[in-house]
Protein backbone atom coordinates (compact mmCIF):
# COMPACT_ATOMS: atom_id res chain seq x y z
CA UNK A 1 0.00 0.00 0.00
CA UNK A 2 1.73 3.36 -1.13
CA UNK A 3 -0.55 5.69 1.02
CA UNK A 4 0.38 8.81 0.26
CA UNK A 5 3.37 11.35 0.66
CA UNK A 6 4.28 12.60 4.39
CA UNK A 7 4.08 16.33 4.28
CA UNK A 8 7.35 16.39 6.22
CA UNK A 9 9.41 14.79 3.16
CA UNK A 10 8.68 17.86 0.91
CA UNK A 11 8.33 20.41 4.41
CA UNK A 12 11.17 18.47 6.98
CA UNK A 13 10.87 21.96 9.14
CA UNK A 14 7.64 23.07 8.61
CA UNK A 15 6.48 21.55 11.84
CA UNK A 16 3.77 19.58 9.15
CA UNK A 17 4.74 16.05 10.49
CA UNK A 18 1.67 14.45 11.43
CA UNK A 19 0.02 15.55 7.79
CA UNK A 20 -0.27 12.97 5.24
CA UNK A 21 -1.48 14.08 1.13
CA UNK A 22 -3.30 11.60 -0.37
CA UNK A 23 -4.20 11.52 -3.77
CA UNK A 24 -7.40 9.12 -5.45
CA UNK A 25 -7.14 9.01 -9.09
CA UNK A 26 -9.93 7.12 -11.38
CA UNK A 27 -7.08 4.13 -11.08
CA UNK A 28 -8.33 3.05 -7.78
CA UNK A 29 -10.62 0.97 -6.94
CA UNK A 30 -13.55 0.48 -4.36
CA UNK A 31 -11.51 -2.35 -3.12
CA UNK A 32 -8.39 -0.17 -3.20
CA UNK A 33 -9.62 2.09 -0.79
CA UNK A 34 -11.08 -0.45 1.53
CA UNK A 35 -7.64 -1.80 1.77
CA UNK A 36 -6.22 2.00 2.38
CA UNK A 37 -8.97 2.05 5.17
CA UNK A 38 -8.31 -1.54 6.57
CA UNK A 39 -4.06 -0.78 6.30
CA UNK A 40 -4.72 2.39 7.73
CA UNK A 41 -6.76 1.20 10.93
CA UNK A 42 -3.92 -1.72 11.14
CA UNK A 43 -0.83 0.37 11.54
CA UNK A 44 -2.68 3.10 14.27
CA UNK B 1 33.16 14.78 -41.75
CA UNK B 2 36.20 13.54 -40.19
CA UNK B 3 37.02 13.52 -37.05
CA UNK B 4 40.31 15.80 -35.60
CA UNK B 5 41.19 15.59 -32.23
CA UNK B 6 42.57 18.71 -30.63
CA UNK B 7 46.66 19.18 -29.92
CA UNK B 8 47.65 21.16 -27.18
CA UNK B 9 48.77 24.01 -28.53
CA UNK B 10 45.13 24.46 -29.77
CA UNK B 11 43.56 23.84 -26.59
CA UNK B 12 46.57 26.66 -25.35
CA UNK B 13 45.18 29.19 -28.13
CA UNK B 14 41.64 28.64 -27.16
CA UNK B 15 42.39 29.48 -23.89
CA UNK B 16 44.39 32.43 -23.85
CA UNK B 17 41.95 34.02 -26.73
CA UNK B 18 39.32 33.38 -23.92
CA UNK B 19 41.72 35.02 -20.80
CA UNK B 20 42.56 32.13 -18.89
CA UNK B 21 45.92 29.56 -18.28
CA UNK B 22 44.55 26.62 -17.59
CA UNK B 23 41.59 24.86 -18.34
CA UNK B 24 40.18 24.76 -14.26
CA UNK B 25 40.16 28.48 -14.10
CA UNK B 26 36.48 27.11 -15.99
CA UNK B 27 35.53 25.51 -12.91
CA UNK B 28 36.34 28.05 -10.49
CA UNK B 29 32.31 28.86 -9.24
CA UNK B 30 32.51 25.49 -7.75
CA UNK B 31 33.83 25.26 -4.17
CA UNK B 32 37.41 24.14 -3.91
CA UNK B 33 36.02 21.37 -1.15
CA UNK B 34 33.72 19.73 -3.77
CA UNK B 35 36.50 18.79 -6.44
CA UNK B 36 38.18 15.21 -6.06
CA UNK B 37 41.84 15.42 -6.64
CA UNK B 38 41.41 11.86 -7.88
CA UNK B 39 39.15 9.19 -8.87
CA UNK B 40 37.84 7.08 -6.22
CA UNK B 41 38.63 3.41 -6.42
CA UNK B 42 36.09 1.59 -8.32
CA UNK B 43 35.50 -1.85 -8.75
CA UNK B 44 36.61 -4.41 -11.73
CA UNK B 45 33.90 -3.80 -14.41
CA UNK B 46 31.61 -6.81 -14.76
CA UNK B 47 29.54 -8.55 -17.23
CA UNK B 48 26.35 -7.57 -19.03
CA UNK B 49 24.69 -10.42 -17.10
CA UNK B 50 26.50 -9.76 -13.58
CA UNK B 51 25.17 -6.17 -14.13
CA UNK B 52 21.72 -7.15 -15.29
CA UNK B 53 21.70 -9.50 -12.21
CA UNK B 54 22.77 -6.62 -9.81
CA UNK B 55 20.11 -4.24 -10.87
CA UNK B 56 17.33 -6.34 -11.07
CA UNK B 57 18.23 -7.04 -7.27
CA UNK B 58 18.43 -3.43 -6.00
CA UNK B 59 14.78 -2.78 -8.53
CA UNK B 60 13.19 -6.03 -7.01
CA UNK B 61 13.80 -4.11 -3.68
CA UNK B 62 11.40 -1.31 -4.82
CA UNK B 63 7.26 -1.27 -5.06
CA UNK B 64 6.10 -0.36 -7.94
CA UNK B 65 3.01 1.86 -8.36
CA UNK B 66 1.25 -0.59 -10.20
CA UNK B 67 2.10 -3.36 -7.90
CA UNK B 68 -0.53 -1.94 -5.53
CA UNK B 69 -2.87 0.19 -4.36
CA UNK B 70 -1.55 3.69 -5.30
CA UNK B 71 -2.48 6.68 -3.55
CA UNK B 72 0.81 8.97 -4.03
CA UNK B 73 0.31 12.62 -5.95
CA UNK B 74 1.93 15.57 -4.51
CA UNK B 75 2.99 16.96 -8.23
CA UNK B 76 2.77 13.62 -10.13
CA UNK B 77 -0.28 11.30 -10.46
CA UNK B 78 -1.21 8.04 -11.77
CA UNK B 79 -3.67 8.18 -14.57
CA UNK B 80 -5.04 5.72 -17.13
CA UNK B 81 -3.04 6.77 -20.41
CA UNK B 82 -4.90 4.45 -23.35
CA UNK B 83 -2.74 1.98 -25.30
CA UNK B 84 -3.29 4.13 -28.35
CA UNK B 85 -1.49 6.86 -27.12
CA UNK B 86 2.01 4.82 -26.56
CA UNK B 87 1.12 3.38 -30.16
CA UNK B 88 1.02 6.30 -31.55
CA UNK B 89 4.24 8.20 -29.97
CA UNK B 90 6.12 5.59 -30.77
CA UNK B 91 5.79 5.94 -34.79
CA UNK B 92 8.85 5.87 -36.11
CA UNK B 93 7.97 9.80 -37.75
CA UNK B 94 7.73 11.08 -34.15
CA UNK B 95 10.41 9.49 -32.51
CA UNK B 96 12.61 11.11 -34.96
CA UNK B 97 11.27 13.95 -36.26
CA UNK B 98 11.51 16.76 -33.17
CA UNK B 99 12.59 20.00 -33.96
CA UNK B 100 10.15 21.94 -36.10
CA UNK B 101 12.40 24.67 -37.20
CA UNK B 102 11.92 23.39 -41.21
CA UNK B 103 8.59 23.84 -41.79
CA UNK B 104 8.82 22.52 -45.07
CA UNK B 105 9.27 18.99 -43.75
CA UNK B 106 7.92 19.15 -40.36
CA UNK B 107 4.13 20.05 -41.05
CA UNK B 108 2.72 17.11 -39.04
CA UNK B 109 4.96 18.53 -35.98
CA UNK B 110 3.87 21.47 -36.20
CA UNK B 111 0.25 20.87 -36.44
CA UNK B 112 0.55 18.43 -33.44
CA UNK B 113 1.98 21.42 -31.34
CA UNK B 114 -0.38 23.91 -32.86
CA UNK B 115 -3.17 21.72 -31.64
CA UNK B 116 -1.53 21.35 -28.22
CA UNK B 117 -1.61 24.79 -27.77
CA UNK B 118 -5.25 24.96 -28.75
CA UNK B 119 -6.24 22.73 -26.24
CA UNK B 120 -4.04 24.61 -23.61
CA UNK B 121 -5.31 27.59 -24.04
CA UNK B 122 -9.12 26.01 -23.81
CA UNK B 123 -8.31 23.65 -20.85
CA UNK B 124 -7.09 27.16 -19.14
CA UNK B 125 -9.17 29.82 -20.20
CA UNK B 126 -6.40 31.82 -22.05
CA UNK B 127 -5.78 33.93 -24.71
CA UNK B 128 -2.65 32.26 -25.68
CA UNK B 129 -0.10 29.10 -24.96
CA UNK B 130 2.85 28.16 -25.86
CA UNK B 131 4.32 25.37 -27.33
CA UNK B 132 5.02 23.42 -24.07
CA UNK B 133 8.04 23.84 -21.11
CA UNK B 134 10.69 21.56 -19.99
CA UNK B 135 8.23 20.66 -17.17
CA UNK B 136 5.24 22.21 -14.74
CA UNK B 137 8.38 24.00 -12.25
CA UNK B 138 10.38 25.18 -14.38
CA UNK B 139 7.47 26.68 -16.43
CA UNK B 140 6.66 28.57 -12.92
CA UNK B 141 10.03 30.12 -12.15
CA UNK B 142 9.79 31.18 -16.21
CA UNK B 143 6.37 32.77 -15.45
CA UNK B 144 7.77 34.42 -12.66
CA UNK B 145 11.26 36.14 -15.25
CA UNK B 146 8.46 36.68 -17.53
CA UNK B 147 6.51 39.26 -14.86
CA UNK B 148 9.58 40.89 -13.76
CA UNK B 149 9.99 41.58 -17.41
CA UNK B 150 6.32 43.07 -17.58
CA UNK B 151 6.42 44.75 -14.75
CA UNK B 152 9.38 45.99 -14.38
CA UNK B 153 9.65 44.72 -10.87
CA UNK B 154 11.72 42.51 -8.99
CA UNK B 155 9.79 40.93 -6.07
CA UNK B 156 7.95 37.74 -6.41
CA UNK B 157 5.39 36.62 -3.73
CA UNK B 158 4.86 32.56 -3.63
CA UNK B 159 1.75 30.75 -1.85
CA UNK B 160 2.22 28.88 1.19
CA UNK B 161 0.07 26.76 -1.10
CA UNK B 162 2.76 26.39 -3.90
CA UNK B 163 4.49 22.54 -3.88
CA UNK B 164 7.85 23.21 -2.29
CA UNK B 165 9.82 22.02 -5.38
CA UNK B 166 7.81 24.54 -7.60
CA UNK B 167 8.81 27.50 -4.57
CA UNK B 168 12.56 26.27 -4.53
CA UNK B 169 13.37 26.35 -8.27
CA UNK B 170 11.44 29.55 -8.26
CA UNK B 171 14.08 30.76 -5.88
CA UNK B 172 17.26 28.86 -7.38
CA UNK B 173 16.27 31.03 -10.49
CA UNK B 174 15.75 33.99 -8.51
CA UNK B 175 18.95 34.25 -6.55
CA UNK B 176 21.36 33.86 -10.10
CA UNK B 177 18.76 36.89 -11.38
CA UNK B 178 19.06 38.82 -7.84
CA UNK B 179 15.36 38.99 -7.80
CA UNK B 180 13.73 38.94 -4.52
CA UNK B 181 11.02 36.12 -3.73
CA UNK B 182 8.69 36.49 -0.46
CA UNK B 183 7.77 32.80 0.27
CA UNK B 184 4.67 32.52 2.67
CA UNK B 185 4.94 29.56 5.18
CA UNK B 186 3.00 26.47 4.34
CA UNK B 187 -0.75 27.08 4.60
CA UNK B 188 -2.93 23.74 4.88
CA UNK B 189 -6.19 24.94 5.30
CA UNK B 190 -5.89 28.00 2.46
CA UNK B 191 -6.39 30.69 4.91
CA UNK B 192 -3.58 32.97 4.42
CA UNK B 193 -3.99 36.69 3.05
CA UNK B 194 -1.77 37.18 0.11
CA UNK B 195 -3.81 40.67 -0.76
CA UNK B 196 -1.84 41.77 2.12
CA UNK B 197 1.59 41.24 1.02
CA UNK B 198 0.93 42.98 -2.26
CA UNK B 199 2.81 46.37 -2.37
CA UNK B 200 4.37 48.44 -5.42
CA UNK B 201 7.39 46.56 -5.31
CA UNK B 202 5.79 43.34 -6.14
CA UNK B 203 5.96 42.20 -9.88
CA UNK B 204 3.70 38.91 -9.60
CA UNK B 205 1.90 36.71 -6.57
CA UNK B 206 2.03 33.02 -7.52
CA UNK B 207 -0.54 30.89 -6.48
CA UNK B 208 -1.36 27.23 -7.03
CA UNK B 209 -5.13 25.72 -7.05
CA UNK B 210 -5.94 22.98 -6.66
CA UNK B 211 -2.78 23.91 -3.75
CA UNK B 212 -0.12 21.44 -2.64
CA UNK B 213 -2.42 20.48 0.44
CA UNK B 214 -5.97 19.68 -2.29
CA UNK B 215 -7.43 23.65 -1.43
CA UNK B 216 -9.45 24.64 -4.03
CA UNK B 217 -8.65 28.39 -4.43
CA UNK B 218 -10.96 31.25 -5.81
CA UNK B 219 -8.44 33.35 -7.29
CA UNK B 220 -10.42 36.16 -8.34
CA UNK B 221 -10.12 38.81 -5.45
CA UNK B 222 -6.28 38.13 -5.68
CA UNK B 223 -6.42 38.63 -9.33
CA UNK B 224 -8.01 42.23 -8.55
CA UNK B 225 -5.64 43.33 -5.82
CA UNK B 226 -3.16 42.31 -8.26
CA UNK B 227 -4.72 44.45 -10.96
CA UNK B 228 -4.66 47.20 -8.64
CA UNK B 229 -1.43 47.13 -7.80
CA UNK B 230 0.19 46.96 -11.46
CA UNK B 231 1.58 43.10 -10.19
CA UNK B 232 0.38 40.00 -11.99
CA UNK B 233 -1.13 37.33 -10.87
CA UNK B 234 0.47 33.82 -11.95
CA UNK B 235 -1.99 30.71 -11.59
CA UNK B 236 -0.23 27.36 -11.00
CA UNK B 237 -1.34 23.75 -11.34
CA UNK B 238 0.25 20.05 -11.18
CA UNK B 239 -2.78 18.28 -11.81
CA UNK B 240 -3.70 19.11 -15.20
CA UNK B 241 -7.33 16.23 -15.32
CA UNK B 242 -8.55 19.19 -12.70
CA UNK B 243 -9.12 21.33 -15.58
CA UNK B 244 -11.61 19.00 -16.31
CA UNK B 245 -14.03 19.89 -13.44
CA UNK B 246 -13.00 23.30 -11.62
CA UNK B 247 -13.32 26.74 -12.86
CA UNK B 248 -10.20 27.56 -14.80
CA UNK B 249 -7.46 29.82 -13.70
CA UNK B 250 -8.19 32.12 -16.72
CA UNK B 251 -12.50 32.65 -15.48
CA UNK B 252 -10.74 33.96 -12.31
CA UNK B 253 -8.74 36.50 -13.89
CA UNK B 254 -5.07 35.29 -13.57
CA UNK B 255 -2.90 36.76 -16.11
CA UNK B 256 0.02 33.93 -16.82
CA UNK B 257 -1.54 29.98 -16.01
CA UNK B 258 1.27 27.41 -15.78
CA UNK B 259 1.43 24.11 -14.80
CA UNK B 260 2.35 20.55 -15.00
CA UNK B 261 0.66 18.11 -17.94
CA UNK B 262 1.89 14.79 -16.73
CA UNK B 263 -1.51 13.96 -16.03
CA UNK B 264 -2.64 13.30 -19.48
CA UNK B 265 -1.25 11.21 -21.54
CA UNK B 266 1.69 10.57 -19.70
CA UNK B 267 2.81 8.07 -17.11
CA UNK B 268 4.78 8.76 -13.60
CA UNK B 269 8.33 7.93 -15.53
CA UNK B 270 9.81 7.88 -12.35
CA UNK B 271 9.57 11.56 -11.72
CA UNK B 272 10.30 12.74 -15.51
CA UNK B 273 10.39 13.93 -18.57
CA UNK B 274 7.14 15.59 -17.93
CA UNK B 275 5.49 18.25 -19.97
CA UNK B 276 5.04 22.32 -18.76
CA UNK B 277 1.97 23.99 -20.01
CA UNK B 278 1.87 27.89 -20.21
CA UNK B 279 -0.99 30.55 -21.01
CA UNK B 280 -0.95 33.68 -20.88
CA UNK B 281 -3.04 36.90 -21.81
CA UNK B 282 -2.69 38.29 -25.69
CA UNK B 283 -1.24 41.34 -24.64
CA UNK B 284 1.57 39.11 -22.92
CA UNK B 285 2.57 37.17 -26.28
CA UNK B 286 5.59 38.77 -27.03
CA UNK B 287 7.49 38.27 -23.21
CA UNK B 288 6.22 34.37 -23.46
CA UNK B 289 9.00 32.33 -22.85
CA UNK B 290 9.52 29.04 -25.09
CA UNK B 291 8.13 28.77 -28.59
CA UNK B 292 5.12 29.61 -29.51
CA UNK B 293 3.81 27.75 -33.45
CA UNK B 294 0.86 29.76 -35.81
CA UNK B 295 -0.84 29.40 -38.63
CA UNK B 296 -0.50 30.69 -42.12
CA UNK B 297 -0.81 29.85 -45.90
CA UNK B 298 1.77 28.86 -48.26
CA UNK B 299 3.32 30.25 -51.39
CA UNK B 300 -0.04 28.22 -52.98
CA UNK B 301 -2.25 29.22 -50.53
CA UNK B 302 -2.76 26.17 -48.84
CA UNK B 303 -3.17 26.29 -44.31
CA UNK B 304 0.15 25.63 -42.98
CA UNK B 305 1.79 26.02 -40.17
CA UNK B 306 5.28 27.62 -38.59
CA UNK B 307 6.92 28.60 -35.80
CA UNK B 308 5.49 32.43 -35.06
CA UNK B 309 7.73 33.47 -31.79
CA UNK B 310 11.37 31.85 -30.87
CA UNK B 311 13.04 34.09 -28.67
CA UNK B 312 14.53 31.33 -26.66
CA UNK B 313 18.22 31.82 -26.01
CA UNK B 314 19.29 29.84 -28.82
CA UNK B 315 17.31 31.73 -31.21
CA UNK B 316 18.10 35.49 -30.60
CA UNK B 317 20.36 37.39 -28.27
CA UNK B 318 21.24 36.11 -25.16
CA UNK B 319 19.76 39.63 -23.57
CA UNK B 320 16.80 39.99 -25.39
CA UNK B 321 16.05 36.17 -25.61
CA UNK B 322 12.76 35.26 -22.94
CA UNK B 323 13.76 32.24 -21.89
CA UNK B 324 17.63 30.12 -21.44
CA UNK B 325 15.85 26.68 -21.41
CA UNK B 326 16.27 25.99 -24.37
CA UNK B 327 14.58 22.48 -25.20
CA UNK B 328 10.98 20.85 -23.76
CA UNK B 329 9.75 17.21 -23.70
CA UNK B 330 8.17 16.81 -27.48
CA UNK B 331 7.21 13.12 -27.28
CA UNK B 332 5.17 14.25 -23.64
CA UNK B 333 3.74 16.88 -25.62
CA UNK B 334 2.63 14.79 -27.92
CA UNK B 335 1.19 12.43 -25.62
CA UNK B 336 -0.78 15.01 -24.09
CA UNK B 337 -1.98 15.77 -27.28
CA UNK B 338 -3.34 12.69 -28.62
CA UNK B 339 -4.85 11.66 -24.81
CA UNK B 340 -6.59 14.94 -24.95
CA UNK B 341 -7.90 14.44 -28.60
CA UNK B 342 -9.11 10.62 -27.57
CA UNK B 343 -10.83 12.30 -24.53
CA UNK B 344 -12.49 15.15 -25.97
CA UNK B 345 -14.36 17.70 -23.57
CA UNK B 346 -16.98 15.35 -22.75
CA UNK B 347 -14.69 12.51 -22.02
CA UNK B 348 -12.12 15.18 -20.11
CA UNK B 349 -15.30 16.08 -17.58
CA UNK B 350 -16.11 12.44 -17.21
CA UNK B 351 -12.66 11.38 -16.58
CA UNK B 352 -12.60 14.37 -13.74
CA UNK B 353 -15.92 13.64 -12.11
CA UNK B 354 -14.89 10.39 -11.57
CA UNK B 355 -11.60 11.37 -9.84
CA UNK B 356 -13.42 13.94 -7.77
CA UNK B 357 -16.02 11.33 -6.83
CA UNK B 358 -13.52 8.52 -5.79
CA UNK B 359 -11.81 11.51 -3.44
CA UNK B 360 -14.92 12.30 -1.82
CA UNK B 361 -15.38 8.86 -1.28
CA UNK B 362 -12.26 7.83 0.01
CA UNK B 363 -12.67 10.84 2.57
CA UNK B 364 -15.64 9.89 3.79
CA UNK B 365 -14.14 6.32 4.91
CA UNK B 366 -11.08 8.21 6.70
CA UNK B 367 -13.13 10.31 8.12
CA UNK B 368 -14.34 7.65 10.03
CA UNK B 369 -11.19 6.23 11.28
CA UNK B 370 -10.96 7.01 14.69
CA UNK B 371 -7.67 9.42 14.79
CA UNK B 372 -7.32 10.54 11.58
CA UNK B 373 -8.94 13.92 10.76
CA UNK B 374 -9.45 14.81 6.98
CA UNK B 375 -8.27 18.47 7.04
CA UNK B 376 -9.13 19.59 3.52
CA UNK B 377 -12.40 20.90 2.94
CA UNK B 378 -12.80 21.67 -0.50
CA UNK B 379 -10.40 19.12 -2.89
CA UNK B 380 -10.30 18.07 -6.34
CA UNK B 381 -8.81 14.40 -6.95
CA UNK B 382 -6.10 15.17 -3.53
CA UNK B 383 -6.48 16.45 -0.08
CA UNK B 384 -4.68 16.06 3.38
CA UNK B 385 -4.99 14.09 6.42
CA UNK B 386 -3.86 14.37 9.76
CA UNK B 387 -2.76 11.36 11.43
CA UNK B 388 -1.48 10.32 14.87
CA UNK B 389 2.36 10.52 15.25
CA UNK B 390 4.52 10.55 12.38
CA UNK B 391 2.79 10.50 9.07
CA UNK B 392 6.23 9.54 7.76
CA UNK B 393 5.95 6.35 10.03
CA UNK B 394 2.80 5.82 8.98
CA UNK B 395 3.34 5.26 5.41
CA UNK B 396 6.15 3.84 5.85
CA UNK B 397 4.68 0.89 7.36
CA UNK B 398 1.76 0.71 5.25
CA UNK B 399 4.43 0.03 2.80
CA UNK B 400 5.64 -2.40 4.67
CA UNK B 401 2.68 -4.75 5.40
CA UNK B 402 1.73 -7.95 4.28
CA UNK B 403 -0.23 -7.58 1.05
CA UNK B 404 -4.01 -7.21 1.12
CA UNK B 405 -6.26 -8.74 -1.65
CA UNK B 406 -5.92 -5.27 -3.06
CA UNK B 407 -2.46 -6.23 -4.06
CA UNK B 408 -1.98 -6.98 -8.20
CA UNK B 409 1.43 -8.67 -8.00
CA UNK B 410 2.90 -11.87 -7.04
CA UNK B 411 5.96 -11.00 -7.12
CA UNK B 412 5.21 -8.77 -4.74
CA UNK B 413 3.80 -10.92 -2.77
CA UNK B 414 6.27 -13.51 -2.70
CA UNK B 415 8.99 -10.41 -1.83
CA UNK B 416 6.98 -9.99 1.59
CA UNK B 417 5.95 -13.38 2.50
CA UNK B 418 2.07 -12.66 2.14
CA UNK B 419 0.44 -16.11 2.03
CA UNK B 420 -2.77 -14.03 0.64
Amino acid sequence: MLAGVPVSRLLPKAGLDDLIVVANTEVNTDEDRAAFVAALEGVL
Amino acid sequence: MRYHPLTDADRQLMLGRIGVSHIDELFADIPAGKLQKKLPRLPLGKTELEVERHLGRLAAMNVTASEVPFFVGAGAYKHHVPATVDHLIQRSEFLTSYTPYQPEIAQGTLQYLFEFQTQVANLTAMDVANASMYDGSTGAAEAVLMAHRITRRKKAILSGGLHPHYAEVIETVSAMASDTVERMAPDVTAAENLIARIDADTSCVVVQTPDFFGNLRDLTKIAEACQKHGALLIAVFTEAMSLGLVTPPGEMGADIVVGEGQSIGNALNFGGPYVGLFAAKQKYLRQMPGRLCGETVDAEGKRGFVLTLSTREQHIRRDKATSNICTNSGLCCLAFTIHMTLLGETGLKRVAAVNHANACDLADRLDEVEGVEVVTTSFFNEFTMRVPGKAAQVVEKMAGRACSPACRSRACCRRRGSTT
